[in-house]
């Protein structure tokens, strides 16, 4: 099979890989590639051709062969065009003039090249990625018969699926792809050997491993992450997610791994952890169970808080600002863990107090913060014009209330309002560092992770968290939660009287220091966990013939 | 590619050809009752109710009814859907087919087909297409084929009084010729709900609840419709609990074998010096647990002899080739399961003569049947369910004899279901089998439309004696 990707970009990493990879190509497909602009490598791509702008007159157009034409290459071909008697137009390249223009180069070929027309016809699909370039293979349709035309490697998957049902009986199915090396990590010889798995939101399941790591006798952890994060937390192993879900010597193998290796398994969010597809964690604890090993359930905090039940108790609920489909999803999906973890005849962990109005029989397992990594030297509210940030990391951080009353703010000149978006996590240390004041959320009602972090940086925190998760948190630390209470209607008051009493805004934020490395540096997580790690029969210390799995 | 030979007699008495090019309307006749069968997804169209639509259209005409068929056009099918011409050779001769064109935009990803202003601006134009393609039927992808159907469906009520309406969804839009007929001319119509649209048969949940267009519109159809048809009672029972007021013109209408494909009964076990033959035949969806039942099998493997030296055979295409399903199966070839592709219908008889056991992978969901059980009943091999316990298919295979449930999907339990199926294909005795196929002959797919069609006619013969 031949397939030719044409593109407009100048820039296209990855591309040969993503339409061999969604277009299920087979291992010996031939994959060329023709561009407007000249890469500076070949890419991958066994062939490239260019619709070279640098020699683009109005038309017409020619095809200049690749794979990487060197500049006297390039020039032996102007002296070709200019012997054949065609005009030549200087290549500018200045960002923003040629806006568009690849397009029109693309399309002017696709038009008037003849030998582009030929190109094309010895190939089974052309296929584009790129939008600019679908206007050249509409042209180019009018010219070339028989030759598909596809826009979007998947559904170039599906062109090449219906064509092989028509013409064969043999599967229609992605290619093999080649047994990976089976390596799995596993914990330190202990005779307790704790497994979190699979989500790790916010790092957690990294820190409460660390946790035992540090802080709890003969025992060891790690945790597994099934899928890549958007932001990358630390994570002891981590799994894309076609190799998850699809490899299936992986599969055996680190279901292998797991039921050999470990004694105690946390499964997070009810989520799956041995690559399944469908459904929920459940059929997975099922088979822990089976295979004699310890099972715990926590709940992270989207997947047990119910949006009916959360919004009929919390009147700042973020639910007005989520799609009817999705709160739908959300509804269902959390009804049925909070049912799961109301029936397991185990420990249920929850990640913060407020999800113990979901789980009332659950344990509050603390994140986990890392003090040092989110310390800062600069003290809040000095500056005259305090610095407040907030990070709306997902709907229902209430973002939608919070966002309009510091953009007024910062209009007014009464604060400098810095929204965090697309930073990566680590350099969320600095940022926090540098600001005075953090807004947290105004949806859950509880407090998480980052206002832990904000916290340890010494920042000032307003959120909203209900009286239960205050009065919760002071029962079980005997501390107050150091955070200062706002709502959407009361935003801006808060506000202006921290920059009102900044010697009160500074201990606020002194106190909030102190209570994360009171309650979130690990050692009463550690301390949550051997309570459970206790009561629980250990095993044999991890044999060292694991560490390499053959399935 | 199906001979003659293998094909009922009924089933052929007129060529391709004679009704391809039959758009325009049917002349007006008098005499028998005209039915009006309205499905989009009829032969060349392979995919899910093609076989439905065929038996029932046959069914319709043995009980003394003209019937038209209104559907799609084959370019429709040839380049959107899963497509077999060699099902056309089942059309039941004596019925018309009308025709109509039907475009996919968001299917059609030759660029070739498009408009300069598609190409000029992909996305954006998809994005103005989605905004509006409900306007006239809220339905995705479907909806604006409504106009066209509803127009057919007039010029063919004008040349050729109608009597009855049955439209067959989904797609949905299908009812909207019975709706609009029943509306303008007070025409009773049929709703043959094979699958559901108010309820997602795979999570028990309700959907279309953003779009309340579609609970009026159903609403309305479900109020007026003469009969209203589910594939099993789960699916009913959820529509009776949800528009009480047609609650006692809800029927459960199965889906069953089809005789012109009758597997032949398998009264003789495994040679015991043999290794045994499963076999799977189906389409494999993305939700197939096809990835669980191939684990299952390398653990069964490793622990029992017998299964060790056996084979899986999986036939049948994987529509998503990005599906997990699709991934799994090439690498599954080691550990004995073999994935085949595509069977033509009429070499499935021979698939299952080669096996001992037959594997019913199914996706999860108290409202999931499977056409495919009727026929695997119908050999009289033993059956091992992989599919949720609740799921509606163990109603139908409860009381067959050589029928295997897996407790539940798990590794150890698909594992323990395979061991269990592979001891009940050695021992399963000449009596037990012959009971098995017995059983699974009560499942013809037209024995079972056949009743509900006279019912039909009976009533149009009622409402046209109390017209006269």
């Amino acid at each position: 099979m031949k397939v030719l990707v044409v593109t407009t970009r100048k820039k296209f990493p990855g591309l040969r890989d993503r339409v061999r990879g969604r277009g299920a190509l087979p291992p010996d497909a031939v994959i060329d590639l023709l561009t407007v602009y000249a890469p500076a490598s070949r890419q991958g791509f066994r062939r490239v051709y260019c619709v070279e702008p640098s020699v683009a007159p109005r038309r017409p157009l020619t095809v200049v062969f690749g794979p990487k034409p060197s500049r006297q290459g390039l020039h032996q071909r102007y002296d070709d065009l200019l012997r054949r008697g065609r005009r030549l137009m200087p290549f500018v390249p200045v960002p923003g003039v040629l806006r568009g223009e690849p397009t029109r180069y693309l399309a002017t070929a696709c038009e008037s090249s003849t030998d582009l027309h030929a190109l094309v016809r010895e190939y089974d699909y052309v296929v584009t990625t790129d939008p600019e370039a679908c206007l050249g293979l509409w042209t180019l349709g009018r010219h070339v018969r028989d030759v598909p035309l596809v826009f979007g490697a998947r559904n170039l998957a599906v062109l090449v699926g219906r064509s092989q049902r028509k013409t064969a009986t043999a599967p229609v199915v992605a290619p093999p792809r080649p047994a990976p090396e089976l390596r799995f990590p596993t914990p330190a010889p202990a005779s307790r050997r704790l497994l979190i798995a699979p989500a790790n939101y916010a790092g957690q399941g990294n820190a409460w491993a660390e946790a035992v790591n540090r802080f709890v006798p003969d025992a060891s952890a790690m945790n597994f992450r099934a899928g890549s994060l958007k932001n990358p937390f630390p994570t002891h192993y981590e799994v894309d997610t076609r190799t998850f879900k699809g490899d299936l010597a992986w599969r055996l193998g680190w279901r292998d791994h797991v039921l050999r290796t470990f004694t105690h398994v946390i499964v997070e969010a009810n989520r799956p952890l041995f690559g399944e597809i469908t459904g929920t964690g459940e059929r997975n604890v099922q088979e822990l169970l089976a295979a004699g090993k310890q099972v715990a359930l926590l709940s992270h905090g989207t997947d047990s808080r119910i949006p009916s039940v959360h919004a009929a108790r919390e009147r700042w609920h973020p639910y007005d600002a989520i799609e009817p489909r999705q709160l739908a999803r959300m509804e269902a999906v959390s009804s049925a863990n909070v049912a799961f973890y109301h029936a397991f005849d185990g420990p249920v962990f929850v990640s913060t107090p407020g999800l113990l109005e979901f789980t009332e029989d659950a344990i509050w397992l603390p994140l986990v913060i890392d003090i040092d990594t989110w310390f800062s030297g600069v003290h809040p509210m000095e500056r005259e014009i305090p610095v407040v940030a907030h990070v709306p990391s997902g709907p229902q951080k209430g973002s939608h209330h919070i966002d309009p009353v510091l953009t007024s703010m910062a209009r007014r000149g009464l604060i400098d309002y810095r929204r965090v978006e697309g930073v990566p996590f680590a350099e969320m240390p600095h940022l926090y560092g540098t600001a005075d004041i953090m807004v947290e959320q105004f949806g859950i009602a509880d407090y998480s992770a980052a206002a832990c972090e904000a916290m340890a940086s010494g920042r000032v925190v307003v959120s909203r968290v209900a009286d239960g998760v205050r009065r919760r948190v002071l029962e079980e630390t005997g501390l107050e939660l150091p955070i200062v209470e706002a709502n959407p209607e009361t935003l801006e008051e808060v506000i202006l009287g921290l920059v009102a009493d900044r010697e009160h805004a500074q201990r606020v934020g002194a106190r909030g220091r102190e209570f994360v490395r009171a309650v979130h540096d690990g050692r009463r997580s550690a301390a949550v966990l051997e309570a459970w790690l206790d009561v629980s029969p250990s095993a044999p210390s991890t044999p060292s013939d694991q560490i390499k799995v053959t399935p | 590619m199906l001979s003659e030979q293998t094909l009922p007699s009924r089933l052929l008495r007129r060529s391709r050809r004679d009704y391809s090019s039959s758009v325009s309307a049917p002349r007006r006749s008098s005499g028998a009752p005209h039915a009006l069968y309205v499905a989009w997804g009829f032969p060349p169209f392979r995919g899910g109710g093609a076989y439905r639509s065929l038996a029932t259209t046959l069914a319709l005409l043995e009980a003394g009814f003209r019937v038209t068929v209104l559907t799609a056009d084959r370019e429709a099918h040839h380049r959107f859907s899963d497509h077999d011409d060699s099902l056309e050779e089942f059309i039941p001769a004596g019925l018309e087919v009308v025709r109509v064109p039907f475009t996919w935009p968001t299917r059609d990803f030759d660029i070739r087909h498009w408009t300069r202003e598609r190409a000029e601006d992909p996305k954006g134009w998809l994005e103005r297409y989605k905004a509006h393609e409900t306007d006239d039927f809220p339905e995705r992808h479907f909806g604006p084929w409504r106009p066209a159907i509803v127009e057919a469906a007039e010029r063919i009520h004008q040349a050729s009084p109608v009597d009855l309406v049955i439209g067959s969804a989904n797609p949905n839009v299908d009812f909207a010729v019975g709706d609009h007929l029943h509306t303008r001319y007070g025409v009773p119509h049929v709703m043959d709900h094979r699958d559901a649209w108010r309820l997602d048969v795979y999570t028990g949940t309700e959907v279309g609840a953003d779009d309340p267009r579609i609970a009026a519109f159903e609403g309305r159809a479900m109020a007026s419709a003469t009969e209203i048809w589910f594939v099993n009672e789960p699916i009913r029972a959820w529509h009776q609990e949800m528009y009480p007021v047609a609650a006692d013109r809800m029927f459960v209408v199965e889906n069953g074998f089809d005789d012109a494909v009758r597997p032949r009964p398998q009264l003789e076990g495994p040679l015991p010096e043999s290794s045994l033959r499963f076999a799977y035949v189906g389409t494999i969806g993305d939700r197939v647990p096809m990835a669980e039942l191939v684990e299952g099998w390398v653990q069964a493997t490793r622990r029992c002899e017998d299964l060790a030296r056996a084979r899986a055979d999986i036939w049948g295409p994987v529509p998503n080739v990005n599906s997990v399903p699709a991934v799994i199966l090439p690498q599954a070839h080691r550990y004995g399961v073999h994935h085949h592709g595509s069977v033509p219908k009429a070499a499935v008889a021979d698939v299952y003569d080669r096996a001992d056991v037959l594997l019913l992978v199914l996706a999860a969901g108290r409202y999931v049947t499977s056409g495919k059980v009727y026929e695997y009943m119908a050999t009289g091999l033993p059956i091992l369910s992989v599919h949720e316990p609740s799921n509606a298919a163990s109603d139908v295979l409860r009381d067959y004899p050589l029928w295997v449930p897996v407790s539940d999907l798990t590794v150890d339990g698909i594992a323990a279901g395979l061991e269990a199926a592979a001891r009940l294909a050695r021992s399963a005795s000449p009596e037990q089998r012959h009971a098995a196929v017995e059983f699974g002959a009560g499942f013809e797919r037209l024995a079972q439309l056949r009743p509900v069609a006279r019912r039909l006619r009976a009533g149009v013969a009622v409402r046209q004696e109390d017209a006269s």
